[in-house]
């Protein structure tokens, strides 16, 4: 860390003084402040993947590009989830032209449900968001944009690849002067693929997926716009396993789908306030049926059906050329039915935020704002946040911003009421919501609970789980067409929400429910490079070094209250404080190198992509609760994975793609069960302009 | 059920590693090495290994016994003889019972779980509290994952035994013992979080474990 500081210092010294052309002045962020704002102002870090580079990647999914970005690691649980800053799936937003995707599983947002097909932009901002957007936004917030109609156009793409992997999708895009209108559609299918031909089912599951997405903006005058985006997805993935003991073979399906609908309306009131009404509803469905192989009786039903509805009115009101105030509020509802709580579960939460952005002169821009959510199944969360850019010159900036996040519990933390039977002599967990001293008496009153143990004392309405970010950062053009960036950042958790046992009953099985307890944080440096080396090649470079832990477990460390085993069955001895890997799924180090050669004259264009992630904690071994490093049973090995693309135009509206995807052919069933070892694809790209 | 009890005797130089301890002092020191306790280690005790899974509950049971162990005689002791003070503790999938109490109220047995390393613990402090068994739930070596010596790794379904965990044991006769258990699994391999199912029921519930026992009746090791 020390050494990138040192290199980062003799680059601003020794270019810090000279002027040469800023490459992103014309292009505008819009997630960082939910408005358009020059990239040049923004204070956070941020990075955004245009279509150009989506393309070029022959990513399919929304994880196949994010896993290639600095810094925002896919980790394979429930589903592909997002890590970024080191903050788990969890703690990071995912926004579909600036409205939330929901639909989470164990807290995970799976990636791989968004195709990429008609995305124009993604816009990434790292650090605490929850000052404009709520919970969820502590790691970062992912803004996936396809709302852009430049011009009239039809474009449409086959692909074929591994594993009997299909895409094939139409884009239509039509502007006249009142309406532009958008329509996507996408089918995309694949046969899985199995690591252990004699297992039952495979290790990725067959499926078919449907995403149609439209988006329709009408200008109803010249100071009113109606915008109005419909999106939905229907997939059904074939399901079959080994459920063990008596059970034997099961299998069955999966059906998910995803509808939303996002209606807004922009109206600019007077010369200086803009008035945005945004209604979002979206409507998640999960559901599961598996039977028996053998006698074809019902083995598990599970359904999910979570609906969200939010009305919010921004307004933004131009003090003057320099000072820019945005005001805003508004109610959410989300209701929840499923079989795996008792009954239907609602909550209302209403939210108002105020936002201040000024710049103070041409060299400091300040952007500062707060959100308070409040609601009825936890307690209420206030976050404010500060940023700071500071542009000496048009070869370097800094930046530096401090903010506070939090996240809602999950459904489970407050509503789970849930007993395993076969599991280690049985336990029951309830919600927070679900449970409290005096049911527990009431239960120990008629016989049920055996013993209250003294944490029940400490049952109460959760707290979200909330976090300090601070990021300091640069941004410096060392040399013509060479950019470099530089961000260290500093996340404190709070309140992170563990369960432990409140009673115990008759059958001598524990009762569980949950507290805020846990302090964690994590920390490091992200550096990025971009080089147009030449107009037909561009390299991207960039490397994050992370550090994660518990701070209780880092403490007990230090004060050599935590042991190991080297091997099972031998005696414990002290853990030394380079063991602790920090927290679960974190590598240390996390780089990646791109060429790119765009289109050239000749119609040929194409990637080589590497990325590499270092070893990571995936479990406990030795009974100590944290994954240490000096047993090879607990951690990932680290990987390198290599990707390429070929493409060539081979008329004025048509192009090939040849691609191979981890050309190494690397496989970790048990830890990367969702990457399949080499796979290729062959698509054809249609594009007409009219 | 057959049992098969392997015992191996290390004998652990504990006086040896204070004298290595204390030689930095550079002296000569002539006072006489004390003769070393023996540690005892025990391997693949069968503690109701499981027979079979409840149809309806899916709960996976044994045969509901103990299997109860002397450290003293360093031997299985049979369950006719659980309501007797020949044996200092019992065990019984992950609950281990002391010979006192609602176990067996006749014994002068107890215990209770100290934090550190087996080696580093000489001398078990006078004013230490050992506890009493009180079934169900109040057992001298608490139940529960992360309450005394594992803790339970529910989506492998696996128990691992917590490192740096000592059990003080108060025998039946009021002798007093140290107790490490190092593996709950057969062969003192906790199988991998990839083993199926069967092979996880049934190599669980047998102990591997060490103690030293101190037949002159001092806490001192």
């Amino acid at each position: 860390m020390k050494l990138i500081f040192t290199f980062f210092l003799i680059f601003a010294i020794a270019f810090g003084n000279s002027q040469t052309n800023s490459t992103d002045t014309l292009s505008i962020v819009v997630t960082a402040t939910r408005q358009p704002q020059q990239a040049s102002k923004v204070a956070v870090p941020y990075m955004v993947i245009n279509k150009k580079s989506i393309q070029l990647s022959g990513a399919l999914k929304l994880n196949d590009i994010l896993s290639e970005q600095t810094g925002l690691v896919t980790v394979p649980n429930f589903g592909a989830g997002l890590q970024m800053q080191g903050l788990s799936a969890d703690y990071t937003m995912i926004l579909l032209n600036g409205e939330p995707l929901i639909g989470r599983n164990g807290g995970t947002l799976d990636l791989s449900r968004v195709v990429v097909g008609n995305i124009e932009r993604i816009e990434i901002v790292k650090g605490p968001f929850s000052s404009l957007y709520g919970s969820e936004a502590l790691g970062g917030v992912i803004n996936i944009i396809t709302t852009l109609v430049a011009k009239n156009s039809l474009s449409a793409q086959l692909r074929y690849g591994s594993n009997s992997t299909t895409n094939s999708n139409i884009d239509w895009h039509k502007k006249t002067k009142k309406i532009s209108q958008q329509f996507f559609a996408d089918h995309n299918s694949t046969a899985g693929y199995s690591f252990n031909a004699n297992q039952v089912g495979q290790t990725a599951d067959p499926f078919n997926a449907i995403t149609t997405r439209y988006n329709l903006l009408y200008n109803v005058s010249k100071k009113t716009t109606a915008n109005i985006g419909l999106n939905y997805f229907y997939e059904i993935q074939k399901n079959a396993f080994d459920a063990g003991g008596t059970v034997g073979a099961v299998n069955g399906n999966r059906i998910r789908t995803d509808l939303t609908l996002q209606p807004t309306i922009t109206t600019l009131l007077t010369k200086a306030t803009t008035l945005i009404w945004r209604g979002y509803y979206a409507r998640w469905n999960a559901n599961q049926n598996l039977l028996k192989t053998a006698n074809a009786q019902p083995y598990y039903n599970d359904a999910f059906q979570q609906e969200f509805a939010r009305l919010e009115n921004q307004t933004n009101i131009k003090l003057n050329t320099k000072q820019l105030l945005t005001l805003g509020g508004g109610i959410a509802a989300e209701i929840l039915n499923t079989n795996r709580y008792a009954e239907t579960k609602r909550n209302t939460n209403g939210f108002l935020f105020v936002q201040y952005v000024y710049d103070i002169n041409k060299k400091v821009n300040i952007v500062s704002g707060f959100r308070y959510d409040y609601n009825k199944a936890f307690k209420a969360s206030l976050n404010p946040k500060f940023a700071i850019k500071y542009t000496p010159n048009k070869k370097l900036n800094f930046n530096g911003s401090i903010g506070t996040a939090f996240k809602a519990p999950d459904f489970r933390q407050l509503y789970l009421n849930f007993t395993n039977s076969v599991a280690g002599g049985g336990y029951t967990v309830y919600g927070a919501n679900e449970t409290s001293l005096s049911q527990l008496t009431a239960l120990q009153n008629l016989g049920l609970i055996n013993s209250i143990l003294p944490q029940a004392n400490n049952l109460s309405l959760l707290k979200p789980e909330s976090s300090l970010g601070v990021n300091i950062g640069a941004a410096i053009v060392p040399a013509k067409k060479l950019n470099l960036t530089l961000n260290a950042f500093y996340n404190a958790l709070n309140n992170l929400i563990v369960f432990e046992p409140i009673a115990v009953q008759p059958n001598n099985a524990f009762v569980y429910s949950y507290f805020n307890k846990t302090k964690a944080f994590t920390k490091g440096v992200e550096l990025n490079i971009n080089y147009n080396l030449h107009k037909y090649l561009a390299i991207q470079a960039g490397y994050q070094h992370l550090i994660t832990g518990e701070n209780e477990i880092k403490n007990a460390i230090k004060n050599q209250t935590i042991y190991t085993r080297n091997a099972d069955g031998a005696p414990a001895r002290l853990l030394k404080p380079n063991e602790y890997m920090g927290l679960f799924n974190r590598s240390k180090h996390h780089a990646n190198i791109k060429l790119f050669v765009p289109e050239n004259i000749t119609g040929w264009a194409g990637s080589f992509r590497a990325i590499y992630r270092s070893a990571w904690g995936v479990l406990d071994r030795d009974g100590n609760g944290i994954a240490n490093n000096n047993r090879a049973d607990e951690y990932a090995k680290g990987y390198i994975n290599l990707h390429t693309t070929i493409q060539k135009k081979v008329s004025n509206i048509m192009q090939l793609q040849v691609g191979c995807d981890n050309i190494l052919n690397y496989k970790d069933p048990i830890n990367l069960p969702n990457i399949p070892g080499r796979t290729y694809y062959i698509s054809i790209q249609i594009n007409k302009q009219k | 059920m057959k049992t098969t009890v392997k015992t191996t005797i290390t004998a652990i130089a504990l006086a040896l590693s204070m004298v290595v301890m204390s030689s930095k002092c550079g002296k000569d020191n002539t006072t006489p090495v004390q003769p070393a306790l023996a540690a005892i280690t025990v391997s693949d005790l069968a503690a109701d290994t499981i027979i079979g899974i409840n149809p309806t509950t899916m709960q996976p049971f044994g045969a509901g016994k103990f299997t109860f162990y002397s450290l003293e005689r360093n031997t299985i002791v049979p369950n006719t003889d659980s309501a007797t003070n020949k044996w200092d503790i019992g065990f019984q999938g992950t609950l281990i019972i002391t010979n006192s109490g609602t176990s067996f109220n006749g014994g002068l047995g107890g215990a209770f779980v100290q934090q550190g390393l087996f080696d580093n613990l000489t001398n078990i402090t006078n004013d230490s509290t050992f506890r009493i068994d009180a079934a169900p739930s109040n057992y001298a070596i608490a139940r529960g994952s992360n309450r005394a010596w594992y803790s339970y790794d529910a989506p492998n379904n696996l128990i691992n035994i917590i490192p740096g965990r000592v059990i003080c044991v108060r025998t039946a006769t009021g002798k007093y013992a140290k107790v490490e258990i190092l593996n709950y699994y057969k062969g003192g391999v906790t199988p991998a979080a990839t083993a199926s199912d069967a092979d996880k029921l049934n190599k669980q519930r047998f102990f591997k474990f060490r103690y030293i026992y101190q037949p002159n009746g001092t806490k001192v090791f």
